[in-house]
């Protein structure tokens, strides 16, 4: 009898330190999961894009959603993929918020970013992204067709924050037009220098532009100042989305797309601050395992250049005759005689 | 010595009079030899424009403008054409007349020393963005006299389609021979028309604003 309850008493302890190794393990195991972008939880948030205006409702608008930022110390920093791209962020007006984003977009499209996430909206027109974090995102819209209208959606930049869990926005397209098959569409691109001049040593002499047709790579341009930085091509048929990006941005600028229907405006700022995410990542091996470890630092590179350019005078016109020595020269002759006259000898005036 | 000496102050004394009568014959010459060419042409012209015509509302020729578009702040902002008159081996935009000094003068599109030794010529500007400068030599008859102006003087500006412009005299300043900002500045503003020449002593310049009107 003793025996057994010996033995019962071992079999309860062996069961509850098993129990606990596997409820260790359990926690172990959980806590090593990688935790993904979109992880539903107590703080994730939903954003609605809305494209319906009165009664005109687009159901089937594909979009993408990238997350190319956040705001750190108070200062929105692009991160991730988009960490690296020249986009200036600071000037938060509606066309500089547009052209950023389309900026952004070119970049997404030139390099095959994948997005976060991406859908199409439904017969209510709407699309809704769920479990986002804080950050900013870029909503990033196909064209699409209905009957022969094709609405062209603007790309969004939209900042998730703790303002709100549920963001809506009006991604309603800012244009769209009806077209026939027989009809040509022209398309141009001009790129423009700002907040610098010409004698500028970091301006390059000529920029590369890859033009991208529905997504898909289609052709590249050079511009420069013998074709007055710019370019047009023509499209006959059905209308695609045409997206530039600008390779290599030079040193020192930032590059901001303005575009107005068949219109894109390649615009390299110069000097402004871009504030830049940098993040090292560091590895760690022991004999047993390997650690990695990543910092995310953020530095604020300021291009500071003063450009003095001084331009020598020109004077104007010389539109005198040389009349001023006249009455020097006269007085002057009046006045040797009449000097003349009063040194002339007394003798000879006599004799005179 | 001394009986030299009073001679040579004498030869000297003639010399510089004599200096100064070659250069005042010089002058003179220069200024009939302006008159004549600029009447020359000013009488091809005639026979060129013969009706004049009054610009009742500005007339800008066709300037070839961009539409409002997303380039068009980034354009270069074109200089509207200007239309000409060619007479010989000079190219003319118009002429100039200053009624209150009756002087009728044609005016050459640009302008070179050479030129201006015949005719007024267009510094900057033009009469259709009422920025229009015209610069001439301060011959008797040209330029010479314009410090005669005063307030309210007429001056008319006549194209070379035979459209007369009008404007009145505003005030006339003198301004420095460096000084290109000040002489451009208050076009469209305080002056639509300025014509201006050098002063006496050669160094600054003496320039007529005058502000476009409408003759009834």
């Amino acid at each position: 009898m003793k025996g057994m309850v010996i033995r019962m008493t071992t079999i309860k302890r062996r069961l509850t330190g098993a129990v606990v190794c596997l409820l260790t393990l359990i926690v172990i195991l959980a806590s090593s999961l990688p935790k993904t972008a979109i992880a539903e939880n107590e703080e994730s948030k939903s954003l609605t894009l809305v494209c319906r205006r009165d009664e005109t409702i687009l159901q089937g608008m594909d979009w993408k959603l990238y997350k190319v930022g956040e705001r750190i110390d108070g200062e929105l920093v692009l991160t991730g993929d988009f960490a690296s791209y020249p986009v200036y962020l600071k000037d938060t007006s509606a066309s500089a918020i547009t052209s950023a984003a389309k900026a952004l977009e070119s970049f997404a499209v030139a390099d095959k970013i994948t997005p976060l996430t991406s859908g199409k909206t439904n017969s209510d027109g709407e699309l809704t992204f769920e479990g986002l974090d804080n950050g900013l995102y870029l909503a990033d819209g196909t064209i699409l067709q209905v009957g022969n209208m094709y609405y062209v959606p603007s790309s969004l930049l939209i900042e998730i924050s703790d303002s709100d869990d549920v963001f809506s926005y009006d991604a309603y397209p800012k244009f769209y037009y009806a077209t026939l098959n027989a009809e040509a569409t022209a398309y141009s691109i001009k790129k423009v220098w700002v907040g610098d001049d010409e004698n500028n040593e970091d301006r390059p002499v000529d920029i590369t532009v890859d033009i991208f047709r529905n997504d898909e790579y289609w052709d590249t341009v050079v511009l420069n100042e013998s074709n007055n930085w710019f370019h047009h091509w023509t499209e006959t048929g059905s209308v695609s989305e045409w997206t530039v990006a600008e390779r290599d941005i030079p040193v020192n600028y930032d590059v901001a797309i303005f575009i107005d229907e068949t219109q894109y405006l390649v615009q390299n700022s110069y000097g402004r601050e871009i504030a830049t995410t940098t993040t090292t990542s560091t590895t760690v091996t022991t004999a047993s395992q390997t650690t990695e470890t990543s910092d995310t630092t953020t530095t604020t590179a300021s291009a500071q250049t003063t450009t003095v350019t001084t331009k020598p005078k020109d004077p104007l016109i010389s539109t005198g005759q040389l009349k001023w020595p006249i009455i020097p020269l006269a007085a002057g002759g009046i006045l040797l005689i009449g000097i003349g006259f009063v040194v002339k000898p007394k003798k000879e005036k006599n004799e005179e | 010595m001394k009986n030299k000496l009073w001679k040579i102050l004498i030869i000297l004394g003639i010399l510089l009079i004599l200096s100064a009568g070659a250069l005042c014959i010089h002058n003179s010459r220069e200024d009939k030899q302006a008159l004549k060419a600029s009447q020359n042409v000013m009488n091809r012209i005639h026979e060129i424009i013969p009706e004049i015509k009054q610009a009742e509302t500005p007339i800008k020729p066709e300037s070839g403008g961009a539409d409002e578009d997303l380039f068009a702040p980034f354009e270069e902002e074109k200089e509207p054409e200007i239309p000409t008159i060619n007479i010989d081996d000079s190219v003319y935009c118009g002429f100039i007349t200053l009624p209150s000094l009756g002087i009728e003068l044609p005016v050459t599109i640009g302008w070179s020393y050479p030129s201006l030794k015949k005719t007024p010529g267009r510094y900057k500007g033009s009469v259709y963005n009422d920025d229009l400068i015209i610069a001439a030599h301060n011959y008797g008859s040209h330029f010479g006299r314009i410090n005669e102006l005063v307030q309210d003087d007429e001056i008319w500006f006549t194209d070379a389609k035979g459209y007369r412009h009008y404007y009145t005299v505003q005030y006339t300043e003198v301004i420095g021979g460096w000084d290109t900002d000040r002489m451009l500045a208050g076009n469209g503003s305080d002056w639509e028309l300025t014509i201006y020449t050098c002063d006496y002593s050669g160094q600054n310049r003496i320039a007529v604003r005058a502000a476009k009107t409408q003759k009834d």
